[in-house]
């Protein structure tokens, strides 16, 4: 046979694995690599262009729960946190964008062929991922801001109680133009395009009601898969340490129901149980001079070890420090980034938030030095107790002469979408119905 | 197992580890050049609060051009003990936070010191309704110039302060965006390059002891910024502003000063500080 | 001379392990090893109680001393100074220009016990009178300052305070400089009111760095030596320094002859600064050299003979405590950390020795002296001792005591 590997387009079969089609897709792939009939010749080298593969690209989450997704569940590879601007005008506007952006949600994160419309038209979809969108384990989660609570859709009295505009630390040098906003979107997926993709519709499908303030996107690196008995480890930062060690177990129902989700019964407002708040940090490195610090010192300001990721009186990430046995912090620096961010006493056990963060790359300063830093993400029931107590101790720690907050919000995470007769946002518009003032 | 060579030589710790490698400073000789440093700080901040009393005193008569003149010669004693004014952070911010700190800008009720007089002066050209600030920075100056002779200097900090400075031209001064209203940034980058100098020349014998090399490297460095600046020094001695400075310049400079910041960054390690 | 200027021991010559502790440089490596100091200081203070006996006789005679020549092991010696002369004198031991013991106003006819913790090394004795020749003190190393000398905690904590007070040292030169400019000028005016008044400033100027001036035994003298270390009194040829100026301002009550001892003076002054800051102090001395000027109060100078013209004494105590809780400040973070009981017991003391003085405070300055009663003279002497007993605390609770 001619061998097809340098000049003739992909053959059929090449295409299907390409797809990856399901579980069919996958054996057809598993078996080529078997050497079974089916391929009887071992895949000829790649070409420059041609596309990387993945066999995830059908991975995909339930959009439907209590909760939204994009929260407890594993953080994949790529991520984007986009702010927007609600542009409606009225209620009713307002409903339209939810009800729209719930639709976009369900099909994006479930995934499908993209209806086909009369070629003197502009295509619906963007085309990046193929004319079968396929969910490569998308999740969208969509919180709201304080702005969105002024007097523009009466939602004034349903505010949760915790909500606020973010106000700067200390060492925070914001920009306004990386700050705040009516609404954020939170892109999960395996690879930076299906985010892309994502962002795409929903920009495309709703021109009058969203502007898109700030986005920024991030990625964390991939590791060997775990071998047997080898426990998780959590990927690192930008600094070159693991980052989410001490984050609370996102497995355990009972634990993320006392710090992550607001309760029924609390008092937040009703409409609000089983939402969380959001807390987004854009906080640059500075990473040349991180680089230029002596390696005890970096582990000192963070109080771990770099390799592993143990604390410094131990020798694995999972392992607790004991600060009972290092009152006057000789072992564990007291002004350590890890001892500030939790002191492990009775009281700071009500502090813990859930860490969710990506690493960013962004550009180039004039001074000729790398735009990189923590697309810092957290969640939590209360964000006064979390995120905000959190970042006020950790106020004028040594780890601050490496960094730089420029941007990020505070917002609210909405309750999930809990079956198709709901959508996400509508038990926030039900509650402020009675309260508004007819047109 | 069978060892390497290597393990083996290091297991009968007859082959000498990086870290051994350094030839020790016996930590009593750097109590010399440590307070030498502290004289050299305390002898620039007095100056500083001369200058700086002598630049309020024109902005409350409302004498605008002595004012800016007065701008970029009173930074620089500033700008040489960055370091050591770095570790009052309120007081750095107060002094000497520029407008990207503060979420409103130039209109921040907490954006004060000399780059908010800087805004007035050279921005809106007044000196009107400047007094309250002037003020506060004279009162900030003295404040600093009492807590730096209340201070024991680590020994760490000021050693690790010649690093400190090249980090701070290589992320603030190369752009010209510290002084962005008036253009005096090339009499901070001077300043910053002399501070960072003098604690190098102040530990040069026990940094010899270490690695002659380093040293020659280092000064060879400094030499190639000095000469770069010293094409823009001005017939009175100051600076032109940073838009004459030419692209070229600003290139030449940067290979220099960000290797100087990699060097430095070696120094305690070499002295046995950490 | 093998041992260095600053009393320490020679440098091994592999620097290895010295790095090692000066890179884990950290008070933890200090608290150590100094833990394990006090305990083995402990144990050594049993055993040498035990040998009570031991000590070094010296006598000085009107030219010179006996033995001239002495050898002792190194750690804790006993000194009996038998004063055979006919006034009173000073003994020191000096390696090379710098004090490491003194005692100072040994009665003719009586004798004192000096104590020194002394390591190995070379040393002079001085005899008496400023003009006898030296002796010599040879102390061999044993295997307790072997040891102790390897287990020596890490000076990186020390860098901090040693050179926040070479800055005192510098700025108070200073200060001492400009005040005797100022007396200087006085003299030269012919105006002796304003020359007494300028006398009191510049002896406090030179008290606040008195410990660590006294380290420099010629230059010292020079400076601050008294009328008796001279073979002809107030009428020796080299009788000047402070107490030359204080003797013709105060008991002559003239400025005559004055101008070349003040610029001695000043030459001199100039000289001090010089060499305080060219001479470095090993971390023990620091706290001992304090202790020393303590005890000088509690043991001779309350009796008022140090400024025996002018009277101005409570005005040289007061500054000496000034430089003493400079050093104790100095010393307090690390102090703090190890040892809070000590810190205390400082603190008391000093207090309580402040409040004394403060008690003779007038206008404008202090009672003279003459008019200081003996109880109360008694009570500056009581609160100096258990200051300086206090400040003997500090190596110890620093691991710096050595034996």
């Amino acid at each position: 046979m001619k061998d097809d590997s340098n000049n003739s387009p992909i053959s059929t079969d090449r295409r299907r694995v390409l797809l990856g089609l399901g579980a069919a897709g996958a054996a057809v792939a598993g078996a080529s690599l078997t050497g079974n009939a089916f391929a009887a010749t071992p895949p000829a080298p790649a070409q420059v262009t041609e596309a990387p593969k993945s066999e995830k690209t059908q991975d995909h989450n339930e959009f439907h729960g209590i909760h939204q997704s994009g929260i407890v569940n594993p953080r994949p590879t790529a991520g984007m946190m986009v702010s927007f601007d609600v542009l409606a005008q009225d209620r009713e506007d307002l409903e339209r964008m939810f009800r729209t952006l719930n639709e976009r949600i369900a099909f994006l994160m479930t995934g499908g062929a993209v209806p086909q419309v009369d070629p003197k038209l502009p295509p619906l979809d963007s085309g990046i991922l193929g004319p079968v969108v396929t969910p490569d384990n998308l999740t969208i989660t969509v919180s709201v801001g304080d702005s969105l609570f002024d007097d523009r859709f009466g939602l004034e009295s349903v505010k949760p109680k915790r909500l606020q505009r973010m106000v700067g630390f200390p060492n925070d040098a914001l920009e306004a133009d990386c700050c705040h906003g009516d609404l954020s979107i939170q892109f999960c997926s395996n690879a930076p395009d299906s985010n892309i993709h994502a962002l795409r519709d929903i920009v495309k499908n709703l021109p009058d009601l969203l502007l898109v303030r700030w986005k920024q996107e991030g990625t964390v690196p991939a590791q060997a898969p775990l071998k047997p008995g080898q426990a998780p480890e959590s990927a690192r930062n930008f600094l070159g340490f693991r980052d989410g060690s001490a984050n609370p177990d996102s497995n355990n129902q009972k634990t993320m129901n006392e710090l992550v989700w607001v309760q029924p019964g609390s008092d937040e407002p009703a409409w609000a149980a089983n939402g969380s708040y959001q807390a987004v940090r854009i906080i640059r490195n500075f990473v040349e001079r991180w680089d230029r610090t002596p390696l005890q010192e970096q582990e000192a300001i963070f109080g771990r070890v770099k390799t592993t990721g143990a604390p410094m009186d131990g020798k694995t990430e999972a392992d607790v420090p004991d600060y009972h046995k290092d009152p006057e912090g000789k072992i564990t620096k007291l002004d350590s980034h890890i001892r500030l961010a939790n002191p492990r006493t009775a009281e700071s056990q009500r502090n813990l938030i859930l860490r969710r963060p990506f690493n960013y790359s962004n550009g180039v300063n004039k001074n000729g030095q790398l735009d990189m830093g923590l697309l810092f993400i957290c969640y939590q029931a209360d964000l006064e107790k979390g995120f905000i107590t959190v970042q006020t101790r950790l106020n004028g720690e040594p780890l601050e002469e490496y960094l730089k907050p420029i941007g990020g919000g505070y917002f609210f995470t909405l309750p999930g979408v809990v079956d198709r007769n709901d959508f996400i946002g509508r038990s926030l518009l039900a509650a402020s119905a009675q309260t508004t003032k007819t047109a | 197992m069978k060892k390497s060579p290597l393990a083996l030589l290091l297991t009968f710790g007859v082959l000498q580890t990086s870290m051994s490698a350094f030839a020790a400073t016996a930590p009593l000789d750097l109590v010399t050049p440590v307070s030498d440093y502290k004289i050299y700080v305390t002898e620039n901040v007095d100056t500083l609060a001369a200058d700086t009393q002598k630049f309020t005193d024109a902005i409350k008569k409302g004498d605008l051009a002595a004012a800016k003149k007065l701008f970029p010669t009173t930074r620089l004693s500033y700008e040489s003990i960055e370091p050591i004014a770095e570790l009052f952070s309120d007081l750095d911010a107060s002094i000497d936070s520029r407008e990207d700190d503060h979420e409103n800008g130039v209109k921040a009720d907490d954006f004060t010191g000399f780059h908010r007089l800087e805004y007035a002066l050279f921005s809106q050209n007044t000196t009107k309704d400047q007094a309250v600030f002037a003020d506060k920075l004279l009162a900030d100056v003295k404040e600093l110039q009492s807590r730096i002779a209340d201070m024991t200097f680590p020994p760490e900090k000021v050693v690790g302060g010649a690093a400190a400075l090249m980090e701070e031209v290589a992320a603030t001064k190369l752009s010209g965006e510290e002084d962005r209203y008036s253009h005096t940034d090339l009499y901070d980058f001077q300043g910053n390059v002399d501070g960072s100098k003098k604690i190098v020349d102040l530990f040069k014998p026990q940094l010899e002891q270490s690695d002659k090399a380093f040293v020659a490297k280092v000064e060879k460095n400094f030499a190639t910024v000095d000469k770069i600046l010293a094409k823009y020094k001005t017939k009175d001695g100051g600076y032109e502003t940073y838009d004459k400075v030419k692209e070229q310049d600003r290139k030449a400079l940067a290979g220099p000063v960000n290797t100087l910041a990699e060097d430095l960054s070696q120094m305690r390690g070499k002295l046995g500080l950490n | 001379m093998n041992s260095t200027a600053n009393g320490l021991p020679p440098k091994k010559a592999k620097p290895s392990r010295a790095l090692q502790f000066a890179v884990a440089g950290s008070v933890v490596l200090m608290i150590a090893a100094g833990a394990m100091f006090y305990f083995a200081s402990q144990a050594a203070q049993k055993k040498r109680v035990a040998n009570a006996g031991n000590e070094t006789v010296v006598t000085i005679n009107a030219k010179s001393c006996e033995p001239n020549s002495i050898t002792v092991p190194a750690g804790k010696n006993a000194f009996r100074i038998v004063n055979a002369s006919d006034r009173a004198v000073e003994w020191e031991i000096l390696d090379g220009v710098l004090v490491v013991e003194e005692r100072e106003n040994i009665v003719p006819g009586l004798s004192q016990i000096i104590n020194a913790n002394l390591q190995p090394g070379d040393y002079a004795i001085t005899c008496g009178l400023l003009s006898n020749p030296r002796g010599t003190l040879h102390v061999t190393p044993t295997a307790e300052s072997d040891a102790a000398a390897k287990a020596r905690p890490s000076m990186v904590a020390f860098i901090g305070p040693l050179s926040e007070y070479r800055v005192y040292l510098s700025t108070q030169s200073s200060a001492l400089i400009r005040t005797v400019n100022d007396l200087q000028q006085a003299i030269d005016s012919g105006n002796l009111a304003q020359a007494q008044k300028a006398y009191a400033p510049a002896r406090a100027a030179y008290q606040r760095i008195a410990p660590a001036a006294q380290r420099l035994s010629e230059l010292d003298n020079a400076i601050n030596a008294r009328a008796d270390y001279y073979e002809k009194r107030e009428q020796d040829a080299g009788f000047g320094g402070f107490h030359r100026l204080e003797f013709g301002l105060f008991s002559q009550k003239s400025v005559d002859g004055l101008a070349p001892v003040v610029q001695k003076l000043q030459a001199d002054i100039a000289s001090l600064k010089q060499q305080l800051l060219a001479q470095s102090i090993a971390p023990e001395q620091l706290a001992s050299m304090v202790v020393r000027n303590m005890r000088s109060i509690a043991e001779v100078r309350s009796n008022g003979e140090e400024e025996r013209y002018s009277h101005l004494d409570v005005n040289g105590f007061a500054a000496n405590l000034e430089g003493t809780r400079k050093v104790v400040d100095l010393l307090r973070p690390l102090l703090t950390k190890t040892s809070g009981e000590v810190l205390k017991k400082i603190d008391t003391a000093s207090t309580a020795l402040d409040d004394q003085l403060l008690m003779l405070k007038t206008a404008d300055g202090f009672k003279p002296y003459d008019q200081v009663s003996t109880e109360q003279r008694q009570q500056i002497a009581d609160k100096a001792k258990a200051l300086a007993d206090a400040l003997d605390g500090i190596d110890p609770a620093l691991g710096l005591s050595g034996l």
